[in-house]
């Protein structure tokens, strides 16, 4: 349960993790390990999705929750506490010098997913996009939307696993970013485009 | 996307507006135009629905990974020497 109140005129967020914090940055650091326990494995499944690597997802949690205890006293309460979490982890993804081998850095613009004038179009939807969800989904299908995810640039790697994976609200996602929201929506678009044409290509392929 | 009764310019006003539909950001005066749009032009219905599927498929294969063993371990060593 997350509610707002009003302190000393500013705006502060009592969820879940409230008083444990507070308890932590009163002196309790033995209690930090509960705030691992608790979310270890969604930083790890953040650091799988934006990596796909395990060596490199292990990395990114230790550094995270190394950042969260250095800078907990810093936490001021504005947002829930899981937010401020994946900003940190966010922050330490984007520092890290390690490239995953496929993830060229560059801008997806909208005109290459766009069809070209005169371009003969499908006038109704594909096999794929109309069968149940549970008859279509599968490991094979899952490890190559995993794929190519981490096929996306990071910029737009990030926005997508926060949205669509992590379920972080556009406003959310642009905050931890420190992004506009209309930015935050265009790189979204542009990802789901790219993994659509990717997906494209895996059921044309199994055809 | 070009078809009879549609010019281009509509639709591809259409096609940068598409995940805000999926994702119910748009305000009603845009929602009822996209809507009006897609029941009229089978290609942006087409699009809408290999991009809504996209997006599904993204959502659900979004599991939990395995935690390797040793991190909580790791974890814990690392803030005993961070608390010291």
């Amino acid at each position: 349960m997350t509610r707002q109140e009003i302190m000393n005129g500013k705006k502060t967020v009592r969820d879940e993790d409230f008083e444990l914090i507070q308890a932590i940055n009163d002196g309790r650091t033995d209690l930090f390990q509960e705030l691992v326990e608790k979310y270890q494995q969604k930083i790890y499944n953040f650091g799988m999705r934006m990596c796909g690597e395990s060596r490199d997802a292990e990395d990114l949690v230790q550094e995270t929750f190394l950042n969260i205890f250095r800078y907990l006293k810093g936490f001021r309460y504005e947002t829930r506490f899981k937010n401020w979490m994946f900003r940190v982890a966010t922050t330490t993804c984007l520092k890290a010098k390690r490239k995953p081998k496929h993830a060229p850095e560059r801008e997806l613009s909208l005109e290459e997913f766009m069809p070209g004038e005169g371009e003969d179009l499908p006038d109704q939807a594909p096999d794929w996009a109309q069968r149940p969800l549970d008859q279509l989904l599968n490991e094979e299908l899952a490890a190559h939307i995993k794929n190519a995810i981490i096929d996306l640039p990071k910029p737009y790697r990030m926005v997508m696993v926060l949205r669509d994976q992590e379920g972080f609200s556009t406003e959310e996602t642009a905050q931890m970013l420190d992004i506009s929201v209309s930015n935050a929506k265009v790189r979204l678009h542009r990802a789901r485009l790219f993994l659509r044409e990717k997906l494209k290509g895996y059921f044309d392929h199994d055809a | 996307m070009t078809h009879r009764g549609h010019d281009h310019h509509k639709c591809m006003a259409l096609f940068e507006k598409m995940s805000e539909y999926i994702d119910r950001e748009l305000d009603d005066e845009a929602r009822v135009q996209v809507e009006t749009h897609i029941r009229a032009c089978c290609h942006c219905h087409a699009c809408y629905e290999t991009l809504q599927r996209t997006v599904d498929l993204c959502r659900s294969s979004a599991d939990d990974y395995p935690l390797p063993s040793t991190l909580s371990e790791k974890l814990r060593a690392m803030l005993e020497a961070a608390n010291r």
